[in-house]
Parts: structure tokens; C-alpha cells; sequence
């Protein structure tokens, strides 16, 4: 109602009512003498309209009131910190190492304030020359590292004083970055898993003037059954699709092998994400000026495994439309319950590791694990109370609740637990009294997936790290875990969720560590989903929304390995996303929930090169169908 | 550009102990600008965030966003506004996230609840009916209000500030002012309710307890 009062396009002619035009003109008062005759118009009105003579009076109040508040005093410190926090930024640009993030003041909640990116990204891209470079359609040649968006553009500039216009938005052509997948409903009731390549994206706020991705792009394969995770090898020739079972009362998880062992007849050209140095089994030091520690689980698996099967190692990449050729499925497991959002495969692709639990609640969660030629999944961890973090390169990174304070008591926990959750933790994942919880500590080991043999990794308090592929960083949460409603369901309880140096070689292995969330007792972290991109340089994090089942925030951040993560200035921050992203190459590619604005669900993609980076998405989807990105 | 900052030479001596030989001229720059406004600046983000802690922090936060993008100011003469715009994105930032991800702890909150309206009135001194009518409107327009009025950032600061078109400003400033008296109508209505059920209360308990 308020919103037709004034628009941003009105005429002076084009009131809908005398009553509008007059609210109108007792705002624009207060700002300044009117025209003269809009000011006598309003004289007049006023005179015969004590509704408006109202709102006057009301809007002289208000005046008076909001020129009464009083002026709150800064505290002592701040100005001392604010220097140091300065003084930290010019030694980091000096030169110095060392993890970022400005010391002695909390990081944690502000992952939101990427604030001047944004701005800059808006303004500058104003300054981009017509783009000329080559742009890829999607015909990539695989293995051109270079990938070019737009001109350099140097500095964001912003004019304060003068208006900034929205700029009209110039597409930033990208080059080399994978391609997305994603899952879709048919009309039939199937799903459809399609590819497209994304060769244009737009600087954030102007992506409405970004062509859509093609949502009509082939279908690669199609599912019979609605999925909850589809995830995809990284050579492009599997599947893995968890049936939307798995997340409620229990279903299977099936593989599709979409290399089937007729070859294609002429060299595929599909940029798929494999040609990439990273993806050898090994953590590769690409990206760090230094070498990087080679990380291996004691009883070190052989740096190529051989599949016990036939497949090649290096399947072509097929993850195209192929004309109906025959695909393969195989379930893989029946009856469980898929847990948290870990499912990945390896670096190379030749493991798929994933937490379950039976849905009959005979066990509880283990980390499983199968391989191309295995008829089924085979538990990696017997101890119902490991749960899969990630993996280092082929070794298997698995948390797990300690033993000792299993049970009513929560003795272990490093931290008071007194604290009552507060008013602001939504009851279901907060520990309170009613719910099976314990706080518990945790620790974390690496699993050589070949041979079962395991080897510590952590020390206590670290649970489920996500490390990334250059092995100098990892993303973990510090503290104890509880159980919520469902026993075997570990949530994070008393601790923090951070972002630490990570050296295998050094006591302790992790080291420096930024708070990215904070979790003082009573707050309720449920689930979080941290990625990182082949080379490392990227990360996303996934953070679960406490009160609403299924939906969550998406942040990404660039990670320096000399310089750390800079959590100020974030590529994305805190978008709604579904679980269930997908960081390759160059991109970034997630699905929003439906619903919003009364929106279909949309594929949504963000793309970077060098400083700077853009996003572009799908028409939405019809009705309440979500859509499901291959991971 | 450091002649247009005429605090410089009182801060450098204030600071005495902390000047280091190559500093740059943005740090020196925002330290200046820090000392004339950051008072303003934490006084508009507490406003809008209404946790002093959080307050804090903003505004450093916006101080080192404002270091980080000392180029992009073009004029000396425009730093004010231009401190506020990166104070405003910083707020909008956040009021964006809090509406989502409730978990995130504020310190002030340690304790169990977000520090209450009325809390924060006694600290700002706001009556309790403004401060929560000012609470029910959109943050946008709190913000066009606080800065037009409080602030008295005029059509292109506030504009600048606001990141919109100084027509975008003045319509929001618009909306703002009206949003607010309606809200502080439904407080006024809100209190009468209140007050006629504590009566109806009252006399339902002194009349033998059978509340409806």
C-alpha cells in the first residue's frame, strides 16, 4: 500500500489521489521550500483535508523526536583498535605472511561485509572496455589455463556526492570454467540431469541483463526416482545420485556410470572439469610459493590405485549429451539414511566416500566408501560413530565422537555447557534438557581407503575439516558435538566454526585459526557444507538455517596461500541456497530455494577470474520443485 | 590531499607512538577522518544495529572497508558521505544476515536474549514508542531517516550515502516518514491494547478467576 505512494518513476501530474500528492509534498517540505505553486496547492488541500493536516502535524513530531536522540558516546577503545586493524592491513600489504584476518576483534559474524566488493563490482564495471576477448561457448578446449574476464579493471571507483547510476551491465565473458549441472523434474515425474556451459556472467545486481542459462541445455541421463544428492565424478563419467529417500525415512543410492565402454567415436570437446594439474591423487602445491607437505595417511595407499575392474583410469569425459547410449546403473546401497552434505568423490575421482546409517537404526553413522567396480558401498569405519569429512587427497578424512563421555554425562566437553540455550536458539538443535543430547569432544583421522588403515590426524576438538586440495588449509569446527533428536545425528555444541592453517607435519597440525561462526552454548549451528575448488585458491561455505529445514546460506571467498583467507571481502555472502553446491574451475554454482518472491526454484552461477567475478542464473523453475546441482 | 585534512598534525601528535615512517597516505588519511567522524558513524550504526558491541565493531570495520577503498574517494570534501555510504553497506550487510542466520552470536547476547528495545531506548534515550516504531520499519528507510534527519545529510549526501538516485532518496525519505507515523500509531494502538487486557486481567482474577 505504502509502495504506491511514491515511485521512483512518477510524474508531478501522475497522483492517483490528492491525498498521495500531498504526503508527497509534506516530505519534500521538510526538505526544503516547495515551488510556489505546488506549495500553494498544498495549502490548499491542507485547508480542506484534516486526514493530511495529520500526517503534517505527525511528521513535524517525528522530526522533533529524531532530532532529540541523544548522541551515544564511541567506546574508549575503538579508536585504538580501528588504528591497529589499519596498522595490520598496511603490514599485510607490505609484505608480511601470515593468515588473515585482522587480529584481536571478532571476524565471526561479519562474513557479511563484503560491502565495497560489491559496490566496486557495480561501478566498475562501468569502466569495462567492450569485451573482446574470446569468449567460450562451451566448446573449451580442455587444458587452456588462462581464463580472461574482461579488461583489467583496476580500482572499484565510487563518486560519493555524485548519483551512482546503475550501470548498464557489460557481460563478463569467462573462459575455461566448468561446466554446471544440474537436476531437473520432467514432465513425466523423471528427472532430467542437464549441462550447460556458461560463457557470460554479469557483475552482481545487473544479472537480470545476463542471458539465462540455457536451461533447455541436453539432457545427459535421466533419473527415475526424485534425488536429494546428485554428485558427479570429477572426470565427468559417473554419477551419484542419493534418492530424496535417503534424507527421510531411508532409500538407495544408485551410481550411474555414463562412460559406457563403447567408444565414442569422435574426440570429445565437452570442457569437462578434469584437465586440471590438481587432479592428480595427490594434495599438489599449485597454488603455494612454497612446497607443500605431501599428506598421507600412515600405511601410505599407493599414489595410483589400480581398480580391482576394468575401467580405464582415465575414461572420456562424458558427462555430454550422448545420444542414448546405454547407462548404466547400479545401486550401490539400499536403506539408509544419507547424512550432512560430505558426499564427494577423491581428487581423482577414483573413491566416492559418504556417511549413512541404516534406516532400521541397527547402527548408527559410519563413513562408507565405493569404487568404480564394486558391486556395493562397503563400510570404511565400524565404530558407528564416524562420520566422513572430506577427503585428503586419496585418504579418507573421517571425524569421530569420542568414546569417553558417551552417555548421560557430558564430562569431556572442554567448556562449561551451564548456560542455558537462549531465547534465540530454535529449540530442535539446541541442547536442552528434553532432546538425547551430550556434548561430547571429537577427533579426527585420515583412512586409507585401500587398506582400511588409519592413522590420527588431529588432535582432540576438531571435527570434520574440510582441507583444502593444496593441504594448507582447513575449515573445522572447534569444540564438542551433541546429538540432537536423532541419535547418531552429531551437531556441532559448544565451539566455533574456523578457518586454521593446516600443516600435517607440525604439533598441533592446525594453527591459527579464524572464527568464521561462533558457537558459545545455545547457539545452534546445525550444518555447514565447506568446498573447496581444485586448486585451493577458492572456498565456499554452505551454512544450514537453524530454523528452516533444507534451505541455507551460501558465502565463497578467495584464499591466498601466503596471505590467507580475507574474510572482509567475500565473492558471495550469504545468498539462500539449497544444499548442494558445486565448486569447479571457475565457478560456483548453486541452486536458490522456490519460493523466493514467489520465484521457481533457479540455478544460480557464480564465475571469477582474477579480481574480478560475476554471476549469472536459470530462468526459474516451475512450482515447488527444486532445483538439484550436481555437485 | 592531505592539506584538505587540517587535524592532520594534531592527530600525528596524538599518535606519536604509533607513526611509523612509511605509512601510507590512506592509513593516514582514514585515521584523520577517523578522528573527526567516527563519533557520527558508530552513532548512525548503532542506531540501526542497536547493539553497542556490534556498534563497535561496524565501525571499525567500515574505517578499514574505507582504508581499503581510500582511492575511490575522489574529494576530499565528499569523505562524509562517503564514510557513510560504506557505514550503510556495512549495516545493510549485516541486517540482511540477521534476518537469516539468527544463531550468530552478538556478545551482548552472551547471556540469553538480544538486548531489548527498551535496553537500547535507555540508551539512546528514545521513548520506548519510538524507539520500537523506529524498529518496525524497513531498514532502508530507518536509514533514510536517521541520515536525513539525525544526521542531516542533505539530497546528495544522503543520496550518496543511501547508494540510490537523489529521486530513489527523497521517495524513500518519503516512505520513511510515513511508514514511521503509522508505526508509531499502531505502538500508540498497541499500548492501549495492552492496557485494556491487563484490565480485562485484572478484573477477571479479582471477579473469581475465570479468565477467558
Amino acid at each position: 500500500m505504502l509502495r504506491r505512494i511514491v515511485g521512483p518513476k512518477r510524474r508531478p501530474d501522475d497522483w492517483s489521489t490528492p491525498h498521495e500528492r500531498a504526503l508527497v509534498r509534506l516530505s519534500d517540505r521538510l526538505d526544503g521550500p516547495l515551488e510556489a505553486d505546488e506549495a500553494a496547492w498544498l495549502d490548499e488541500h491542507l485547508a480542506g483535508c484534516e486526514d493530511c493536516r495529520a500526517a503534517a502535524v505527525a511528521y513535524e513530531e517525528e522530526r522533533i523526536m529524531l532530532r532529540g536522540l541523544a548522541m551515544p558516546e564511541a567506546p574508549r577503545d575503538l579508536q585504538a583498535r580501528t588504528f591497529a586493524a589499519i596498522e595490520a592491513e598496511e603490514a599485510r600489504r607490505r609484505g608480511g605472511v601470515r593468515v588473515a584476518g585482522v587480529p584481536a576483534r571478532r571476524l565471526a559474524p561479519y562474513g557479511a561485509i563484503g560491502s565495497l566488493l560489491i559496490v566496486g563490482l557495480v561501478v566498475g564495471a562501468t569502466a569495462f572496455a567492450p569485451v573482446t576477448n574470446v569468449g567460450i561457448t562451451g566448446e573449451a578446449t580442455p587444458s587452456v589455463p588462462t581464463a580472461t574476464v574482461g579488461p583489467q579493471s583496476p580500482r572499484p571507483s565510487v563518486a560519493p556526492g555524485s548519483t551512482p547510476t546503475p550501470p548498464a551491465a557489460t557481460p563478463i565473458i569467462v573462459a575455461d570454467i566448468a561446466p554446471v549441472s544440474w537436476a531437473q523434474p520432467a514432465d513425466d515425474g523423471s528427472y532430467g540431469v542437464n549441462l550447460a556451459s556458461v560463457a557470460e556472467v554479469c557483475p552482481p545486481q545487473a544479472a537480470p541483463d545476463c542471458a539465462p542459462i540455457d536451461a533447455s541445455a541436453s539432457s545427459v541421463v535421466r533419473i527415475e526416482h526424485a534425488p536429494a544428492v546428485v554428485v558427479g565424478s570429477p572426470s565427468g563419467s559417473e554419477l551419484v545420485v542419493a534418492d530424496a529417500e535417503t534424507r527421510t525415512t531411508g532409500g538407495s543410492i544408485y551410481a550411474y556410470n555414463l562412460a559406457p565402454s563403447t567408444p565414442s567415436p569422435e574426440p570429445s570437446a565437452e570442457p569437462t572439469p578434469s584437465p586440471e594439474p590438481t587432479t592428480s591423487p595427490e594434495p599438489s602445491g599449485a597454488t603455494s610459493p612454497e612446497p607443500t607437505p605431501t599428506v598421507q595417511p600412515s600405511g601410505a595407499p599407493s599414489p595410483e590405485p589400480t581398480p580391482s575392474a576394468e575401467p580405464s583410469p582415465e575414461p572420456p569425459p562424458s558427462l555430454e549429451p550422448s545420444p542414448s547410449a546405454a547407462i548404466a546403473r547400479l545401486a550401490i546401497i539400499d536403506g539408509v539414511v544419507l547424512m550432512g552434505e560430505t558426499a564427494a568423490y577423491s581428487p581423482s575421482g577414483t573413491w566416492f566416500a559418504f556417511t549413512a546409517r541404516p534406516s532400521d537404526g541397527s547402527r548408527g553413522p559410519d563413513v562408507y566408501i565405493w569404487r568404480q567396480g564394486w558391486d556395493e558401498a562397503r563400510r570404511l569405519t565400524n565404530d558407528e560413530r564416524s562420520v566422513f569429512a572430506g577427503w585428503l587427497g586419496e585418504g579418507v578424512v573421517a571425524s569421530r565422537v569420542g568414546t569417553e563421555t558417551m552417555g548421560a554425562h557430558g564430562g569431556g566437553s572442554p567448556e562449561p555447557s551451564d548456560a542455558a540455550p537462549s531465547d534465540a536458539a530454535p529449540s530442535d538443535a539446541a541442547p536442552s534438557g528434553a532432546a538425547p543430547s551430550t556434548d561430547t569432544s571429537v577427533t579426527s583421522v585420515v583412512i586409507d581407503p585401500e587398506t582400511g588403515s588409519e592413522a590420527g590426524l588431529t588432535g582432540d576438538g576438531i571435527w570434520r575439516p574440510s582441507i583444502d586440495p593444496s593441504g594448507s588449509f582447513a575449515v573445522y569446527w572447534e569444540g564438542t558435538v551433541a546429538t540432537a533428536d536423532t541419535p547418531g545425528d552429531w551437531r556441532p555444541a559448544i565451539g566455533r566454526l574456523v578457518i586454521a592453517r593446516f600443516d600435517p607435519s607440525a604439533d598441533p597440525v592446525m594453527s591459527d585459526p579464524v572464527a568464521l561462526i561462533d558457537g558459545p552454548p545455545g547457539v545452534a549451528l546445525v550444518d555447514w557444507d565447506a568446498r573447496w575448488d581444485e586448486r585451493g585458491g577458492r572456498l565456499a561455505l554452505w551454512v544450514a538455517d537453524p530454523d528452516e529445514a533444507g534451505i541455507g546460506e551460501l558465502s565463497a571467498y578467495a584464499v591466498d596461500p601466503s596471505t590467507g583467507l580475507d574474510l572482509a571481502e567475500p565473492l558471495l555472502t550469504d545468498v539462500l541456497a539449497l544444499p548442494g553446491y558445486s565448486i569447479h574451475q571457475g565457478r560456483l554454482a548453486w541452486a536458490t530455494p522456490p519460493g523466493q518472491g514467489s520465484e521457481g526454484s533457479r540455478l544460480r552461477v557464480l564465475a571469477w577470474s582474477g579480481p574480478d567475478s560475476g554471476t549469472v542464473s536459470s530462468d526459474p523453475g516451475t512450482g515447488d520443485a527444486p532445483v538439484i546441482v550436481v555437485r | 590531499m592531505l592539506g584538505a585534512f587540517p587535524t592532520a598534525q594534531a592527530i600525528r601528535r596524538d599518535r606519536a607512538l604509533t607513526s611509523v615512517p612509511d605509512r601510507s597516505e590512506a592509513a593516514r588519511n582514514v585515521e584523520e577522518l577517523f578522528a573527526r567522524h567516527h563519533g557520527e558513524i558508530f552513532a548512525y550504526i548503532l542506531r540501526m544495529v542497536r547493539d553497542r558491541e556490534v556498534a563497535a565493531d561496524f565501525t571499525q570495520d567500515a574505517f578499514i572497508k574505507a582504508y581499503r577503498a581510500f582511492d575511490s574517494l575522489e574529494k576530499p570534501e565528499h569523505a562524509r558521505a562517503w564514510l557513510y555510504s560504506i557505514a550503510h553497506r556495512v549495516v545493510l550487510d549485516e541486517m540482511r544476515r540477521r534476518k537469516i542466520v539468527r544463531f550468530i552470536p552478538w556478545e551482548g547476547e552472551m547471556k540469553g536474549s538480544a538486548p531489548s528495545v527498551e535496553h537500547e531506548a535507555m540508551e539512546m534515550r528514545l521513548s520506548g514508542p519510538l524507539a520500537r516504531a523506529l524498529a518496525r520499519i524497513p531498514e532502508r528507510q530507518r536509514a533514510a531517516l536517521l541520515l536525513a534527519e539525525v544526521h542531516d545529510l542533505t539530497g546528495l549526501e544522503l543520496a550518496a550515502a543511501l547508494g540510490v538516485s537523489h529521486v530513489a532518496a527523497r521517495a524513500l525519505l518519503t516512505r520513511a516518514r510515513e511508514s514511521l507515523r503509522q508505526a508509531l500509531a499502531a505502538e500508540k494502538e498497541t499500548e492501549r491494547a495492552a492496557e485494556a487486557a491487563r484490565d480485562e486481567e485484572y478484573r477477571s482474577r479479582t471477579s473469581g478467576g475465570r479468565a477467558t
